[in-house]
């Protein structure tokens, strides 16, 4: 799905942005592999370690319209309850339903497996979004804040 | 007396998560005092984890000597790991983010005070713990009455 990986060091901590993605700058990475206008989302590597363990995700329903800005999913760790947001228009086309049994997927495979959902821009190029390099150098700090 | 003489086979040791200043750690140890001081006092026994890490050798003698169970707050399981690693045999682990997720409706919150959630997800772990303890226990063939 990615050709490889951006890993940065900061403190104890390693985080790795994967390459191919773009993202938002709270750490959503949007993948846009398959030609077909559709896009698969997920949490960044940060944004899960910095959240910790997840206990529960809860995802829209296949075909919900989503207005930019509009709260997507819901993910529930052992420290916060995350809103994930996207930035632009989208319908909903397909939900990782293995989540809702192993919602740790999130934390073990972000980029992979973890997956969060697939959407539908309703415009073309997708607003809001960054890619690997501008997200790596805004999560680094977000990182060097957080361990201070 | 030594360690061994303190941990008799049929008293079970708890080792809970020491994570101070984490919700989850403190249901471990919410847990763990509830069964320890008011549900099993006879046939359970609390070792700090700190000792272990410390390497104190009563501790390390009463992992080595009873039947343990493990409750971690997070998935780096400390305590599960440093019970291994000073030779326990651990009967069985218990993961609070497990246990939360088959119960969703006692969301633990606060640090050093658990929420009303968090003191309900304690006190089901525990009799959760304390049926494991008396199973443990059976296994000996020795009879404890709880009353």
């Amino acid at each position: 799905m990615t050709a490889g990986y951006r890993q940065i060091t900061v403190g104890k901590f390693i985080f790795r942005v994967a390459s191919d993605n773009r993202y938002t700058e709270d750490g959503v990475w949007v993948f846009e592999g398959g030609g077909d206008g559709l896009f698969r989302l997920g949490l960044s590597d940060f944004r899960q370690q910095s959240s910790g363990d997840v206990a529960f995700v809860e995802l829209p329903a296949v075909g919900q319209v989503m207005k930019a800005g509009e709260t997507v999913a819901d993910v529930e760790t052992i420290k916060v309850d995350l809103e994930v947001t996207l930035p632009f228009d989208a319908t909903v086309v397909a939900i990782n339903e293995t989540l809702s049994e192993t919602p740790e997927l999130i934390n073990q495979d972000p980029y992979g497996a973890g997956w969060l959902m697939e959407v539908r821009p309703e415009t073309l190029p997708a607003p809001g979004l960054m890619d690997a390099d501008s997200y790596l150098a805004i999560m680094v700090a977000q990182a060097e804040g957080a361990v201070r | 007396m030594n360690a061994t003489d303190q941990t008799p086979r049929r008293t079970v040791v708890l080792v809970p998560c020491s994570g101070i200043g984490k919700t989850y750690g403190t249901v471990t140890r919410e847990a763990t005092y509830i069964v320890a001081e008011d549900l099993r006092p006879e046939t359970t026994r609390i070792v700090p984890l700190s000792l272990l890490v410390l390497g104190d050798p009563e501790a390390l003698a009463a992992v080595r000597d009873a039947q343990v169970i493990t409750l971690d707050g997070c998935k780096l399981a400390c305590a599960t790991v440093n019970v291994r690693a000073a030779g326990g045999e651990i009967a069985h682990e218990y993961a609070v983010l497990d246990f939360y997720r088959t119960h969703r409706d006692l969301k633990p919150q606060g640090i050093a005070a658990l929420n009303e959630r968090g003191e309900a997800l304690a006190c089901a772990l525990a009799e959760e713990i304390a049926a494991s303890s008396d199973a443990l226990v059976a296994d000996t063939g020795e009879e404890v009455d709880h009353a």
